[in-house]
């Protein structure tokens, strides 16, 4: 009987969980050696707490004015730790409540790319008819300067949080669906499919639970470096007056308003631009950290 | 042997550098080559053969992969003390090598000629026009028609038996004294094979080259081999002339090797396989390398490394029980 | 072929598959075809295995696809247990596949990396409408034991095997519908020859087992000597010729069988074969020579050859050849030691 040819298996020695939660992967080990993501996550996380927690950490509501406390410069107190701008709004109170909507935008987009990306790209990348004419359109879309079509999109629709949302998702979806599609048209050749084929499974089936598995690695990818480019395409909405209204706070438009006084209070255009900086770099760093880690060709572990 | 060997690798050790730790993928082999002999080295995946060859030839990825101990003798001189440049010298001209995938192998954007005549002028002065009248007569030599036209082909323009061809002309183009081939008809259709070695063998004889080819095919080794080395987990088990091997192995392995290979002549019911599964390099059992999976093994067999053991003149085995004959 | 034998498990007639070639940017026209498989017929027994055997290129991968419906035929009729696969509709063919399935050759890319063995064992199942359990987890257990895996293997991702022990994965899931028929597309070529020997061993166990049929797809003479009960020779998409395994290994009749034969190294080195080699390469697919396939590398090719395609002449029973001159050309035994 064939059992007794396999006694020497080598797996057998090797004690494993049932199922293994992700903090033991090897894959979680590898990102937290990841000198750069690391970094990049502190940064990330240190903007997200300041969006979770920016009821408790603005001193006071950031659209109320104070023309007696205009200008402070940023200053060593709990109040003033950011200065305030030229109304004598709270620059700390502006700054995490313009972390909750850079975020909150781009969450938004990152999640109208992971539906709607995903599903145009697994689409175009299975079905070979629809490929042809789907990326054609794509590449309509994707020959606008995508700040040039954002602002187009926003400017049409009228100025607005949720303008945003959509302007930005309708420049980079068409990107995100090509780099799905080009996973798909991978994953779809190897022989699991064929099998999964063989064994009679539908196309949905097939994209689903055989192809879509497969292709995470580079849309993880990509999804972090959509939400950098949200956050910093929304600034530059806001600071074009075409993104969320005045009445809620927006770094974008933090720097629009401060450009004025730049010399007399420099404060007001780089607190806001550091915050970018933050929150892209950090990003941006995450994102490498996660290429590197998730590249196939690093889990080659047998063969 | 009174001569000289033209190749004599001692105690070579070659290891890379993980993530788990290092791995040694070659562990203390040591073999010779005569001038003008062919020696077969056969085994399977994780044997180590290639890296063998890679490491005679210099050719190891050097980041991961280094030389840690050990000599290359070729005609006297050890080649891992030879600095870069003078190794360089010796790839091609003393020494050639040709590998399994033609296709990559050889450059795309370049044409055969090119590549030929690139092989031939770093080795030797001689003009560009000189160049490619001899690589002309290469070609002619290694069996591919109309070689005035075909110089200027593109490799994709080829089929895989005339890339290997050339392959193969490049790598004599300066009459090496030595060829390593790794895995040089794998990738072939079985009829172009029989064609490949056939020229090789002929080569060989017209230039009284030595020649260290690689594979996992023990039929190949049959018919082209003299002498054949077998290797298991970074290690030989067994080494001599090709006859000998071939009708009474004497390590466990061989016999198993050649057991499992089904018969084209005569007919067995049921193959008989080596049990369990090739050990992983980074848990390598203590002992034998081939003890878990052995039917003669003995307490001995997991104390230390097996001695290498005599069997005949020129004949060797890695198996403290070698000497008790045939094996089971 | 036998007039007293029952119908055959699988009948496949004149099945062939052509590839268009297209080109043009948004108008799409043919400008050739590749023939991939040529009006190729033959069948299968219950418990037989018929081994198909050619070099690259011959179409023998395309064939086995054909047979199980995975791509779509040109023409032709395949038909197993009596019913017409290619007619039939997509509920119909899920039902039939039940019957039908298909062990790959890379044991790296036919197994899904994101699933545990037991999800890809059980897929053929889930795919036919069963639901995951308790009883289907026993199931994916037994199955794993009949392969000669570990049952607790269950839980373990693909990664986590060595090449030998993911082909018994996807034999495994092969098994799982519990099929009539297995078409075994290059099974071993990929393993290592110890390994190769070990997963041999079991299809033919399996084979008694269960009383599978199977096609024995591969390019390696010698292991399909072992398997087969009967074997077909393929040439640039035509089968030249089909016997019982002791006929065509002992007497083969069509001249690529012969030069094929001869051409195989044998792990003897004392015996001396003739040198008889072929020459030349393999004509494309796309311009297949005219008449016979094989003229143009045939020692004994004449005009007939060059302007008339054979026909299957059966040479002895059940030994049939696509070869002219099959009553005239000697029937060597290219394995027999020579002088």
């Amino acid at each position: 009987m064939p059992a007794s040819e396999t006694t020497m298996d080598a797996t057998e020695a090797l004690p494993r969980p049932r199922t293994t939660p992700f903090w033991r992967t090897p894959t979680f080990r590898r990102l937290v050696r990841h000198r750069s993501f690391m970094i990049g996550l502190v940064m990330f996380s240190f903007v997200v707490a300041l969006a979770v927690f920016a009821w408790w950490i603005a001193p006071n509501d950031p659209n109320r004015t104070a023309i007696r406390m205009r200008f402070r410069p940023p200053q060593l107190d709990r109040v003033l730790l950011l200065g305030t701008d030229n109304l004598g709004r709270n620059m700390l109170s502006r700054i995490v409540h313009g972390a909750q909507l850079s975020l909150l935008i781009g969450l938004g987009v990152v999640l109208l790319n992971s539906v709607f990306g995903v599903l145009l790209g697994a689409v175009a990348g299975y079905f070979r008819k629809l490929d042809g004419p789907m990326m054609r359109l794509a590449d309509a879309l994707m020959a606008f300067p995508s700040i040039l079509l954002a602002i187009g999109i926003a400017a049409a629709l009228g100025p607005s949080a949720w303008t945003a949302v959509i302007a930005l998702s309708v420049v980079y979806i068409p990107r995100t669906a090509r780099i799905v599609r080009a996973s798909v048209l991978v994953v779809r050749e190897m022989e699991f499919v064929q099998a999964a084929r063989a064994s009679g499974a539908g196309h949905w089936r097939i994209i689903s639970r055989h192809i879509m598995p497969n292709c995470m690695a580079p849309l993880i990818v990509q999804l972090s470096f959509i939400f950098a480019y949200a956050v910093l395409s929304e600034a530059v909405l806001s600071f074009l007056g075409l993104g969320a209204p005045p009445s809620i706070p927006s770094w974008g438009t933090m720097i629009s308003e401060g450009r004025t006084y730049i010399r007399e209070a420099s404060w007001l255009t780089i607190v806001p631009g550091c915050a970018i900086a933050l929150t892209v770099l950090g990003l941006n760093l995450m994102g490498d950290g996660l290429r590197d880690v998730l590249d196939p060709r690093l889990k080659i572990e047998q063969g | 042997m009174a001569a000289q060997p033209l190749l004599s690798v001692r105690n070579l050790r070659t290891v890379f550098g993980t993530m788990q730790g290092d791995v040694t993928a070659v562990d203390d082999v040591s073999f010779d080559v005569a001038p003008g002999e062919v020696l077969g080295i056969v085994g399977e995946s994780g044997s180590g053969k290639s890296v063998t060859a890679l490491s005679i030839m210099g050719l190891l990825p050097q980041p991961p992969g280094r030389v840690a101990g050990g000599e290359i003798l070729f005609e006297g001189r050890d080649l891992l003390k030879l600095p870069k440049s003078e190794m360089r010298r010796m790839r091609g001209s003393a020494i050639g090598m040709i590998f399994q995938e033609p296709m990559t192998s050889l450059n795309p954007v370049f044409t055969i000629g090119d590549q030929i005549t690139e092989t031939i002028r770093v080795h030797e002065r001689i003009g560009a026009a000189a160049a490619r009248v001899r690589g002309i007569e290469m070609l002619e030599k290694v069996g591919i028609p109309s070689p005035q036209r075909r110089i200027d082909d593109f490799p994709h323009q080829l089929s895989g038996g005339m890339r290997q061809r050339v392959m193969i002309a490049m790598a004599l183009s300066c009459s090496p004294k030595l060829l390593l081939a790794d895995e040089p008809t794998t990738a072939l259709d079985v009829t172009i094979q029989a064609q490949i070695l056939d020229l090789l063998r002929d080569l060989q004889r017209e230039m009284g080259m030595a020649i260290v080819i690689i594979t996992h095919n023990m039929g190949v080794i049959a018919e082209f081999a003299d002498r054949v080395a077998v290797m298991y987990a970074g290690r030989i088990a067994e080494e001599g002339p090709v006859g000998r091997i071939f009708d009474a192995p004497t390590h466990p392995y061989t016999a198993g090797l050649l057991s499992s290979t089904p018969d084209l002549i005569g007919e067995v019911p049921r193959l008989r396989t080596i049990p369990g599964t090739l050990p992983s390099l980074y848990e390598l059992p203590p002992g034998c390398r081939f003890a878990p999976r052995c039917g003669r093994r003995v307490e001995a067999c997991e104390a230390g490394r097996p001695a290498t053991q005599e069997i005949a003149p020129g004949h060797f085995a890695a198996c403290i029980r070698a000497r008790e004959g045939a094996s089971a | 072929m036998s007039a007293t034998s029952p119908a055959p498990l699988l009948r496949v007639e004149n099945l062939t598959k052509h590839f268009p070639i297209t080109a043009g940017f948004f108008v799409k026209r043919e400008v050739g075809r590749v023939r991939a498989v040529d009006d190729v017929s033959f069948h299968i027994a219950q418990g037989e295995t018929l081994g198909l055997v050619g070099e690259s290129g011959c179409g023998k991968s395309t064939t086995g696809r054909l047979v199980l419906r995975l791509i779509e035929p040109t023409s032709g009729k395949v038909e197993i247990e009596g019913r017409d696969i290619l007619s039939s509709t997509p509920a119909e063919m899920r039902e039939l596949r039940k019957g039908m399935q298909i062990v790959f050759q890379d044991p790296y890319s036919s197994l899904n990396p994101r699933m545990t063995v037991e999800e890809i064992i059980l897929e053929p199942l889930y795919v036919q409408g069963a639901r995951p359990g308790p009883e289907m987890t026993r199931r994916a257990r037994k199955l794993l034991e009949t392969v000669g895996l570990s049952p607790n293997h269950v839980v373990r991702y693909p990664h986590e095997f060595s090449g030998g022990q993911r082909q018994r994965i996807g034999i495994a899931r092969a098994l799982a519908p519990q099929p009539r028929f297995v078409v075994c597309d290059e099974a071993v070529s990929a393993l290592d020859v110890s390994v190769q020997a070990q997963i041999v061993n079991l299809l033919q166990d399996l084979q008694e087992e269960f009383r599978l049929s199977y096609l024995f797809i591969a390019h390696d003479l010698a292991v399909v000597k072992h398997i087969s009960d009967r074997v077909a020779v393929m040439y640039l998409g035509k089968i030249v010729e089909q016997a019982d395994k002791a006929s065509l290994y002992a007497s083969p009749r069509h001249p690529y069988t012969q030069a094929l034969l001869a051409s195989i190294p044998v792990p003897n080195p004392r015996l001396r074969r003739p040198r008889a080699r072929l020459t030349g390469d393999v004509p494309s697919a796309m311009a297949p020579p005219a008449g016979c396939r094989f003229n143009t590398r045939c020692p004994h090719a004449t005009d007939l050859c060059r302007t008339v395609e054979p026909p299957a002449i059966e040479a002895a029973p059940g030994h049939v050849v696509a070869c002219h001159h099959v009553a005239s050309i000697p029937a060597v035994s290219p394995l027999a030691p020579q002088r």
